[in-house]
């Protein structure tokens, strides 16, 4: 067993997202907060540090792409993975640009998303570049 | 038979004449396309259910609009190709469309709009109409077959519709005011007077205002009736428990307690009123309004109140179990308090009562008992209402249940608290004869939590050893454990015990009678868009398919724990999986967007025609989307196979003879790689799903195919049986003159017989889609068959001539034996059969496929069953076994 799984956060504005990620991520030994706005989720992230963030890119107001763009200005470190419904190509060159980690698509297989934050965990641990 | 008559001899009106065959046949694939394509859709949302994805209401939304485009689409495409016979298919579509477009837009939907729901009417999802304690109890009854007391539930939509026509809001709302303004008269600025209600004067006024108001005329109407069915089902004089069951009450929010129930109440219009109105003015008490308050965190929540009225049960004892300990999750018991009488006096407290504590596993021994000093029991009135009266001296340190009572009351704990996958506080109550009614059913709160932190479960399991990892896919998330239950034999199911583990070969909807006792399902083959995964997800049973090795890892007896959450199969229980599960926060059936997604697809999936030859397939009688697609498939097969224009399909290259050694002339059409072409390198046309084939593929086809040359693989299959030595059995028994046609053709050894007919085979490289006449005899079959299973189905029909008196039932029976024998499911009805099968593999599907080849054959000669007292299981066994004569 690794000690100290890393820190995540699950950000959108559908609760049943955050919700169901929680619980699962929970089990398999992580850290997880959870936000259904994304404002709050950004005053989180200036106060403590997240090595994951899982959000929603199409919320109301905070939408994902500027948390991603937060994100990764408190915290360069920090792996940002996107969820979307829609993904149109242009958004997600966008995303790549600004340094997303991941663009997945909803709705996503439970395994998946747990790869990709394996993934994504993994890469803090042992950086490829 | 006249209906069999239409389906092909239909009005040759103006309609086909015109259209240029290759015109219809391109629209012909369109409407399978889109056929395809909706059912696509629609296996894809009820995979949803099983909790192994991560979707929100968008996709909900999303899915839907994009199945009904597709739908609606089939529809205009059969039109197009009938040339508009099915139009009415469109008022239909609205029709459903709308209950839909209701529910996703949180509404309820128009056909449960009612103002009263039968409990038998009732199932879990429909918390919204009838709440929490009402949807929970009614689904005891219908899917455990537990005895819950008869009743009905008056909706939510009846409350709505009371508090709108007598303004009830507005005037509560004028009455707060009024308060309002009197407290800060008295400076109590802060304090909202109507929460703390200083000098108890609100909720009167409040109970007043609802005690004065009136149902709406039609909501009587509705009222009376059921009060009328209910008093003809149980008696003139019978009396009613008249119980809250507001909207998130027992779900999200326990409101243990905070809500009126009045007992014995008089089934009499009047009584009822009054205690209807009782209850729904509980809703507005200060101790309720207080709590809503406070665990809602809205200032002003709202909430609708159902209510349940139910036969009262006068019971002789009674009380509440809890399936858990409360205090000791790891304390493997049920616990059971128990009064005389009624059972207020238990839930009340006011009583010392009796109390069990008694293990949950064979033999349920009774770990402790105390036996209180009962002093007190409550007892119906004659005239209405209960009251309490001292018990009996006698009886006061007496024990009130028998020992055989208290193991009967913890079989039922255990079987409920399975079956809701969450530990349950439970009242039931014993009448006066000893009969048990579970009278109510809600989640248990715990009190201590799972002693293990979620984050050292993780770490936790790695002492447990895996038995099977990532095998399969998880078609219903979960976590159960219990003994394995090796299926050898389809019989051997009635041997399944309460907990254990079903391991099975194969996916099989006939599971669904253990489902309410199984604690998971692994099955070597299978997919997660089988009937059996829908069952799965039904009952919420965790179910592994496909797992390729299951019956082989596992031992039967071996006790195991399925973690269906992580595709893990650990030796052994891990109680921790289990403590952890049944104390988690989330159980998916609760979550709205399960449970919309659960309503919509009872507009979709059932399928409701069954058969074309019953009176029901009509438009009017599609009740789903299912039942349109189903409808337009046919449809469009029927105009494709229309028998007078083979001319123009051979001429045009549309179809081929078949040319085998059966005596019967069949056409066959390729619709996309079926055939192989020649001039082509012998592939068909690659892929050949119905969906991409093209038509040109079958201009250079030749007139003729021999069975070398079918690459449709369920046709050939079928074709393959066909020609078996001996199966069309051409001497011996008397066969009758009408099944021989004068022109008849002279290949294959069948000289002087020709069955005459529209025999025609609709094939692409998957799929078939024959209809064959022999004499007077009908056979369909159905088929689709490639190497992905979750596509795999055959359905098989067979109409017999109505001639021959005794000989019809016969020979109806033999079919059906002989394919209950080939594991298909059969529905019989006079002369018509119809077997069904789906989710079987490519090789199974092509040995069945080849004994219905066969059979097609055989039932030529069923005219010519004797009349001798040899059994049907005798000559289905001697089909099996290859022996094909009658005599």
């Amino acid at each position: 067993m690794k000690e100290n799984k890393c820190r995540l956060m699950v950000i959108d504005d559908e609760s049943i997202v955050c919700k169901r990620l929680k619980q699962i991520m929970e089990k398999s030994g992580y850290e997880v907060a959870v936000f259904i706005d994304g404002t709050r989720a950004i005053e989180e992230l200036s106060k403590k540090s997240y090595d994951v963030i899982v959000t929603d890119l199409r919320m109301d107001g905070m939408d994902g792409m500027k948390i991603l763009e937060s994100a990764k200005e408190i915290n360069p470190e920090s792996k940002v993975i996107m969820l979307t419904g829609f993904a149109d190509m242009e958004t997600v060159r966008e995303a790549f640009r600004k340094g997303v980690f991941d663009v997945i698509s909803k709705p996503v297989e439970i395994d998946t998303i747990k790869q990709a934050i394996a993934r994504a965990e993994k890469e803090i641990l042992q950086p490829t570049y | 038979m006249i209906k069999l008559f239409e389906l092909f001899s239909k009005k040759k009106s103006e309609v086909d004449v015109k259209l240029p065959l290759r015109v219809v046949f391109n629209r012909f694939r369109q409407v399978l396309d889109s056929n395809n394509r909706a059912l696509e859709i629609m296996a894809d949302m009820g995979d949803k259910l099983g909790g192994n994805y991560i979707f929100d209401i968008n996709y909900i939304k999303k899915s839907y609009s994009e199945f009904a485009d597709t739908v609606f689409q089939s529809i205009y495409n059969l039109n197009t190709l009938s040339q508009n016979k099915y139009l009415y298919l469109h008022r239909i579509f609205e029709r459903i469309n709308n209950q839909v477009n209701r529910i996703l837009q949180d509404k309820t939907p128009l056909d449960l709009n009612d103002a009263v729901i039968f409990y038998k009417d009732i199932s879990w999802e429909m918390t919204d109409e009838v709440g929490g304690k009402n949807a929970g109890l009614a689904e005891l009854g219908n899917s455990l077959n537990l005895n819950v007391p008869d009743g009905f539930a008056i909706t939510t939509n009846a409350f709505r519709e009371f508090i709108e026509y007598n303004h009830i809001d507005e005037k509560i709302g004028e009455l707060k005011k009024r308060y309002a303004k009197a407290a800060i008269c008295s400076r109590k600025e802060n304090i909202l007077p109507y929460d703390d209600c200083p000098d108890g004067s609100f909720f009167p006024e409040v109970q007043k205002i609802i005690d004065n108001g009136k149902l709406p005329d039609h909501l009587e109407v509705s009222l009376r009736k059921a009060l009328d069915r209910l008093r003809n089902n149980n008696g003139k004089t019978c009396f009613l428990a008249v119980r809250s069951s507001a909207e998130r009450e027992d779900l999200e929010f326990s409101f243990a307690g905070q809500f009126e129930s009045v007992l014995n109440v008089p089934a009499e219009m009047t009584t009822l009123m009054d205690a209807y109105k009782k209850v729904l003015a509980s809703l507005y008490s200060p101790e309720a309004t207080a709590y809503l308050k406070r665990i809602t965190m809205e200032d002003n929540p709202v909430m609708a109140m159902s209510v349940g009225c139910v036969k009262m049960v006068d019971s002789m004892a009674s009380g509440v179990m809890y399936t858990m300990d409360p205090n000791d999750i790891d304390n493997d018991v049920v616990i059971i308090n128990s009064n005389w009488g009624l059972g207020t006096t238990v839930v009340e407290g006011t009583v010392d009562a009796d109390r069990y504590v008694v293990e949950k596993n064979e033999p349920y021994a009774i770990r402790e008992r105390k036996i209180g000093k009962k002093e007190i029991m409550a007892v119906t009135d004659r005239d209405g209402g209960i009251r309490n009266v001292p018990v009996p001296e006698n009886d006061r340190a007496r024990q009130c249940l028998s020992d055989e009572q208290i193991k009967t009351l913890t079989l039922q704990a255990v079987l409920i608290e399975h079956y809701v996958k969450k530990p349950q506080d439970i009242e039931w109550a014993f009448d006066k004869s000893g009969k048990l009614y579970i009278l109510q059913s809600r989640p248990l709160k715990i009190s201590n939590k799972s002693k293990y932190t979620q984050k050292d479960i993780s770490s936790r399991l790695q002492n447990y050893s895996v038995i099977m990892e990532k095998q399969g896919i998880i078609a219903r998330r979960g976590i159960g454990a219990g003994k394995v239950f090796v299926l050898d034999r389809m019989e051997s199911l009635k041997d399944f015990s309460q907990g254990s583990v079903l391991v099975a070969k194969h996916d099989c909807s006939q599971f669904i009678k253990i489902m309410p006792k199984a604690a998971a399902i692994i099955t070597d083959i299978g997919t997660p868009t089988s009937h059996m995964a829908n069952i799965a997800r039904e009952f919420q049973v965790p179910t592994i398919v496909n797992t390729g090795i299951g019956t082989k890892t596992l031992r039967n007896g071996q006790e195991i724990t399925v973690d269906a959450d992580d595709n893990k199969i650990y030796a052994g229980i891990v109680k921790e999986l289990l403590q952890y599960n049944i104390t988690e926060d989330i159980n998916l059936s609760d979550e709205k967007e399960f449970r919309i997604l659960k309503k919509i697809l009872r507009y979709m999936t059932p399928l409701n025609l069954i058969d074309p030859l019953l009176d029901n397939f009509t438009p009017e009688g599609c009740r789903s989307f299912h039942d349109i697609i189903r409808f337009i498939h046919e449809k469009g097969i029927a105009e494709l196979v229309d028998i007078d224009r083979y001319k123009e399909i051979l001429q045009d290259n549309i179809a081929v003879k078949l040319d085998a050694a059966v005596p019967a002339a069949i056409f066959i059409i390729d619709i996309g790689g079926g055939l192989k072409s020649k001039g082509n390198n012998g592939n068909g046309n690659g892929n050949g799903t119905a969906k991409s084939a093209s038509v040109s593929a079958s201009v250079s086809t030749p007139l003729s195919a021999s069975i070398d040359e079918i690459t449709s693989i369920p046709f050939k299959a079928i074709v393959g049986g066909m020609v078996h030595p001996g199966a069309w059995h051409l001497r011996g028994g008397a066969v009758g003159i009408t099944d021989f046609m004068p022109n008849a053709s002279k290949t294959h050894g069948f000289p002087n017989m020709c069955y005459p007919g529209k025999n025609v085979a609709v094939v692409s490289r998957e799929y078939v889609n024959l209809i064959l006449r022999f004499g007077y005899h009908f056979n369909m079959v159905d088929c689709y068959c490639s190497e992905n299973i979750r596509d795999n189905h055959v359905y098989f029909r067979f109409v017999g001539s109505t001639s021959g008196g005794m000989k019809r039932s016969r020979r109806v029976e033999l079919l059906a034996a002989i394919l209950r024998e080939l594991n298909m499911r059969i529905n019989t009805k006079d002369n018509l059969l119809v077997a069904r099968t789906d989710n079987i593999s490519r090789s199974e599907m092509e040995t069945l496929l080849n004994y219905l080849g066969r059979l097609t054959a055989y039932t030529r000669h069923l005219d010519t069953l004797p009349d001798d007292d040899r059994t049907v299981r005798h000559y289905a066994r001697n089909f099996l076994e290859g022996k094909y004569n009658l005599a």
